[in-house]
């Protein structure tokens, strides 16, 4: 990374502090206008004070964890390498070209709608959450793109910003809020002290603060989001060296916003790759945070190389060439850089049907779902509530004995530690000792994982050949569950 | 969760696409992401079922809520004769066919629709469904 682009960055800290304390002015005087208008003029003080209360409580829950509230507010999931070792691997790509570290952590969000967005506190505790829909719809370059273009909102230091002034943001409305909720229930102190008309002027004037202060904070907000948009696609263009992958992702995601929009929380909005919410189709406007997408595709798709001058001449070129760029001593401060040719896929696009696989397996495990493999090659998930014992493949119409609970884990040695030995190289199902359903998928290489239920290790014994030439070893190995579920509970009666 | 039944469905997975069945009342949900991926896959622009289903004559609302938003579906009428009847959310975000109406469809579609296509492959071994 140049030095300019740390000038870049620093530019971005800056605007960032100054957009803060703004948006907390606005806070501020919105309560002290609610504490005059209640307890007279007095209260304004009171109100100030109120006001720099919920300001400084909102910082530190920002400060001590204020992504996790965001988390749980989009319903994310959290994935581990085991879980998506293919997603995983776009990600670790990525953030090495990237040299961020530590790597940034992962969410999955469940939903068709196709979108990321990335969060958190300096690069430490950096999360990228992308959505199923995405992971599923995108080729390899593609998502390379969308996630290199998040990384290079974290790198840029974007990200906390952006959290920071969301959870501003969401403090501003939430004194505005209160202010209306005054106003509908009529009142306060002064109503009864004062004329009537006095009173009314100052229930107009407070609910036109009331209206605008957020519409205000949002304005603010929104003019310095739109910029590191630009400077984080050019960040994706350099780290993946290949352009054409987030332009022509930008192209998939815009075309259909994913079927519903109220999935995604208003707030979330600047921080996704293409606005959720609103059109993306032209022009600015004033309550954009994201630039045109068309604009971006196209900045995109006429860079010469994938470096940050490339980046900047295909701006001029698309947009007015007077206008001031992402920034203009990055020109000068850097050669082009030749751009990759695009990966090899393979015929039937086995290698994205394998991610796609992986993650649709992420939210099945939360289902506790019990996966069972019929040779056809259809596979059926079983929810755990299933009344019956016997399940037909509604392809080949041959019959499937449903896993039945109980133990595939065997405790094995004198530390009492859990051990599975696999049954294939394809999808595994097996239940932990507790209970709980896991998950094995093809492409994983671990040799421990943790139970989802009781979070315990278990090892796992990769399999070796043939399961018909592998001797059985009843007691010590867990049975795959569709055939076996009968043997299992002739061992524990054995056990007894 | 069936929008029939209220009970969980079997969910059968063929090339990465999944389509939800209720086992009790046999009736199917076509998730409308679902579809999506599955047409991307096959690479083919349009499509005559969804086209029909987009075109149908959409009648009025039934008792049953999509499985995603909780929405009354909506009638939509695929074809007259023989009748053809599916259950749409107005949210668009997928199709209830109920048992009987699922053979209509692949009998009708199954050569010009990817995605009767793939019901039919999905339910070769039960030509009832």
């Amino acid at each position: 990374v140049s030095r300019d682009m740390w000038q870049a960055i620093e530019d971005n800290t800056r605007r960032s502090r100054w957009l803060i304390l703004l948006i907390g002015l606005v806070g501020i005087l919105l309560g002290a206008l609610v504490g005059w208008v209640i307890l007279g003029s007095g209260g304004a003080l009171w109100g100030l004070v109120g006001a720099l209360v919920i300001w400084g409580a909102l910082l530190t829950i920002t400060f001590r964890g204020g992504e996790r509230v965001l988390l749980f507010a989009s319903g994310a999931r959290e994935i581990r390498r085991e879980d998506a070792p293919r997603l995983w691997n776009v990600v670790e790509e990525m953030t090495i070209a990237a040299a961020l570290e530590p790597p940034p952590r992962v969410y999955l969000l469940d939903g068709y709608m196709q979108n990321a967005f990335s969060f958190g506190f300096g690069s430490g505790s950096a999360r990228i959450v992308v959505t199923e829909g995405l992971v599923r719809r995108l080729t390899r370059d593609e998502l390379q793109g969308v996630i290199a273009h998040e990384i290079g909102h974290i790198r840029n230091q974007d990200v906390r910003f952006m959290t920071l002034a969301s959870v501003m943001l969401g403090g501003v409305t939430l004194i505005a809020d209160t202010c209306r909720r005054i106003l509908c229930l009529g009142g306060g102190r002064r109503s009864r002290a004062q004329g009537l008309q006095v009173w009314v002027v100052l229930m107009v004037l407070l609910g036109l603060c009331s209206v605008l202060a957020p519409v205000f904070a949002h304005l603010l907000y929104l003019a310095c989001a739109r910029r590191r948009e630009f400077l984080a696609d050019a960040s994706a263009a350099r780290f993946t060296r290949y352009p054409e992958g987030l332009a022509s992702a930008l192209e998939k995601i815009s075309e259909r916003k994913g079927v519903t929009s109220e999935e995604s929380l208003r707030v979330l909005a600047p921080m996704y790759v293409v606005n959720p919410l609103g059109s993306n189709s032209e022009g600015w406007g004033w309550f954009r945070t994201h630039p045109p997408t068309e604009l971006r595709i196209r900045i995109l798709r006429s860079m010469a190389g994938a470096g940050w001058a490339d980046y900047e001449r295909a701006w001029h070129e698309v947009r007015d060439p007077g206008e001031r760029g992402i920034d203009p001593a990055l020109l000068a401060s850097e050669a082009s850089i030749p751009k990759r040719p695009p990966s090899e896929r393979d015929e039937d696009g086995a290698e994205d049907f394998g991610r796609s696989g992986e993650v649709v397996a992420v939210f099945d495990r939360d289902q506790d779902r019990v996966l069972v493999e019929c040779a056809c090659g259809l596979r059926i998930k079983v929810p755990a509530s299933f009344p019956r014992d016997w399940i037909h493949c509604p392809r080949c119409g041959s019959a499937h004995r449903v896993p039945q609970p109980g133990p595939d884990v065997r405790s094995m040695g004198g530390d009492g530690g859990l051990v599975y030995r696999r049954r294939s190289r394809g999808w595994e199902t097996f239940r932990c000792e507790c209970g709980r359903v896991n998950h094995l998928s093809p492409g994983l290489r671990v040799s421990e994982v943790r139970c989802r239920g009781c979070r315990r290790h278990i090892r796992i014994v990769s399999f070796r050949g043939d399961p018909h030439q592998e001797p059985m070893e009843p007691l010590r190995t867990g049975a795959p569950m569709a055939r076996q579920s009968g043997a299992l509970k002739d061992q524990s009666v054995a056990k007894q | 969760v069936c929008p029939r039944c209220r009970e969980s469905m079997l969910r059968f997975e063929l090339d990465g696409v999944e389509i939800d069945r209720c086992d009790r009342c046999e009736g199917t949900w076509l998730d409308s992401g679902e579809l999506v991926v599955l047409i991307e896959r096959r690479g083919s622009g349009g499509d005559h079922l969804r086209d029909a289903i987009r075109a149908g004559p959409w009648v009025g609302k039934t008792r049953l809520r999509c499985v995603r938003c909780r929405r009354r579906l909506h009638e939509v009428y695929l074809s007259r004769d023989p009748e053809i009847v599916v259950d749409c959310c107005p949210g668009g975000h997928g199709v209830w066919c109920d048992r009987g109406e699922m053979s209509m469809i692949l009998e009708r579609f199954s050569t010009r629709s990817v995605i009767a296509d793939h019901l039919g492959q999905v339910y070769a071994a039960c030509r009832d469904a």
